[in-house]
């Protein structure tokens, strides 16, 4: 299998061929071409019932395309719902987590177990969904922010500040807390109040420009 | 041949328009974002050859067979220049219409043309409405060089075994080839499911150029995080 990131940071794609036989996962929707031969299925994410109440409660996708290439030089390319950078992550083990936020989920190698967590209560407030995807096992996963895509390596000492929404993905080795920075009138009108205390050791990728921002900046000029 | 830059490739191409003396061109009527002062714009309406019946009153309806175009002609025998953009983000490609290659664009993709090309809007049947695209493409008529937009990157890509490309993705695709809409899955469900449904399998040899976005999907997502509509 070879893969490609091209695009980026405006509208960034993945680009893969595929020999007889190999295999790769995207997220529904995503493949906008693909050569003439390629065989496609869907798999479900988890459990099938499980999934459909996660459709239900949080309106995820609970499915992925499966795309396996039949002939040598088969090919496909896969692009985000929205503008912006694609990146990549690579996972060494059978518990080698990497965690990301809906919506972040392109692609993976087929080695990858895919699974929906809720994000507990405190992603109630974090504006990232309540829901986050779990990928592990060994093998790549392909990702896409909203804008560019910041990457930052936590050391375990000092600790970084994000803005909710904002929050692309992280591994499992760092955790966050929400806190409120300024008082209660300031965080219910500002908007910014509430902020992702993440620390630990470990990789947090952040996005310039979120979607939410987008759709509450929009109405008030149409 | 007329002269063309296209400015700023990327996220907000835009492309300039170098007119000689006795040379036209002609674009969408709201392509137009800047001209010199020499250069008239003329805008007329372009229909494709009426057919009478019922058939011919259900194609023209389904399938917007009026534009308004407007064609740039300087008007006082100096050089003028006249630029060109799409309404949404993204690239623009210069692309040329030539006896060998005969394209067929996309309803949206087509931004302008060389004068002497005429446009012949081409219903495509029902299959259109399956593709979730406008049921029409425009038959680019004639010779010469003629630009096309996309919502990303724009990649031409040669055809020569087979290429299947989601509906949403199709800027524009040469004469030589041949399209079936069908499902991106061998069953219904796992082509509904994969969330493809329907893509266009192309066959034959020719070229195909595809946008990196689908507009489409961006409207679908944003929708999400959009407050409802009041009214």
């Amino acid at each position: 299998m070879q893969t490609n990131i091209v695009g980026n940071p405006d509208f960034g794609s993945l680009e893969i061929s595929l020999d007889p036989g190999e295999e790769i996962w995207a997220e529904s929707g995503a493949m906008s071409r693909m050569s003439g031969q390629m065989q496609v299925k869907s798999k479900v994410l988890g459990s099938l019932p499980g999934a459909l109440l996660r459709r239900m409660v949080a309106g995820e996708s609970v499915m992925v395309g499966r795309y396996q290439g039949v002939q040598p030089g088969d090919f496909a390319s896969f692009s985000p719902g929205l503008p912006g950078t694609v990146m990549e992550h690579t996972l060494n083990g059978p518990d080698d987590r990497f965690f990301m936020t809906a919506g972040a989920f392109l692609a993976c190698t087929p080695g990858i177990k895919l699974k929906l967590k809720f994000g507990g209560l405190r992603s109630f407030f974090s504006s990232e969904g309540v829901v986050l995807l779990v990928a592990r096992g060994t093998g790549t996963v392909w990702y896409n922010g909203y804008g560019a895509c910041v990457e930052k390596q936590l050391d375990g000492v000092q600790p970084l500040v994000v803005d909710t929404g904002h929050v692309v993905a992280w591994e499992p080795t760092i955790d966050y807390k929400i806190k409120g920075s300024g008082g209660l009138k300031a965080t219910m009108f500002s908007g910014e109040g509430l902020t992702m205390h993440f620390q630990g050791t470990g990789k947090i990728v952040v996005q310039t420009r979120t979607p939410p921002g987008l759709a509450g900046w929009l109405p008030f000029r149409m | 041949m007329v002269d063309i830059e296209i400015h700023h490739p990327g996220v907000f191409a835009g492309a300039l328009v170098k007119l000689n003396p006795g040379e036209g061109y002609f674009s969408d009527a709201g392509a137009m974002y800047r001209m010199s002062a020499n250069v008239n714009s003329e805008v007329t309406i372009l229909k494709r050859q009426g057919k009478g019946g019922i058939m011919g009153a259900l194609k023209r309806m389904l399938a917007r067979e009026s534009f308004f175009m407007a064609t740039y002609t300087t008007t006082d025998g100096q050089p003028g220049e006249v630029g060109l953009a799409p309404t949404h983000q993204g690239d623009i490609m210069s692309l040329m219409n030539t006896q060998q290659e005969q394209w067929v664009c996309s309803g949206g993709s087509f931004l302008g043309g060389q004068q002497g090309l005429s446009l012949d809007p081409s219903f495509q049947g029902f299959k259109g409405f399956f593709s979730g695209e406008a049921p029409f493409y425009l038959n680019v008529v004639g010779q010469g060089q003629f630009l096309v937009n996309g919502y990303g990157r724009i990649q031409v890509l040669d055809v020569t075994e087979g290429l299947t490309v989601d509906t949403g993705h199709l800027i524009a695709f040469t004469q030589g080839l041949q399209y079936k809409i069908s499902k991106a899955a061998k069953g219904f469900i796992s082509s509904f499911l994969s969330g493809e449904g329907f893509v266009m399998r192309f066959t034959g040899t020719g070229k195909i150029a595809v946008q990196s976005h689908d507009s489409g999907r961006f409207g679908e997502t944003m929708r999400k995080y959009m407050p409802p509509r009041e009214g």
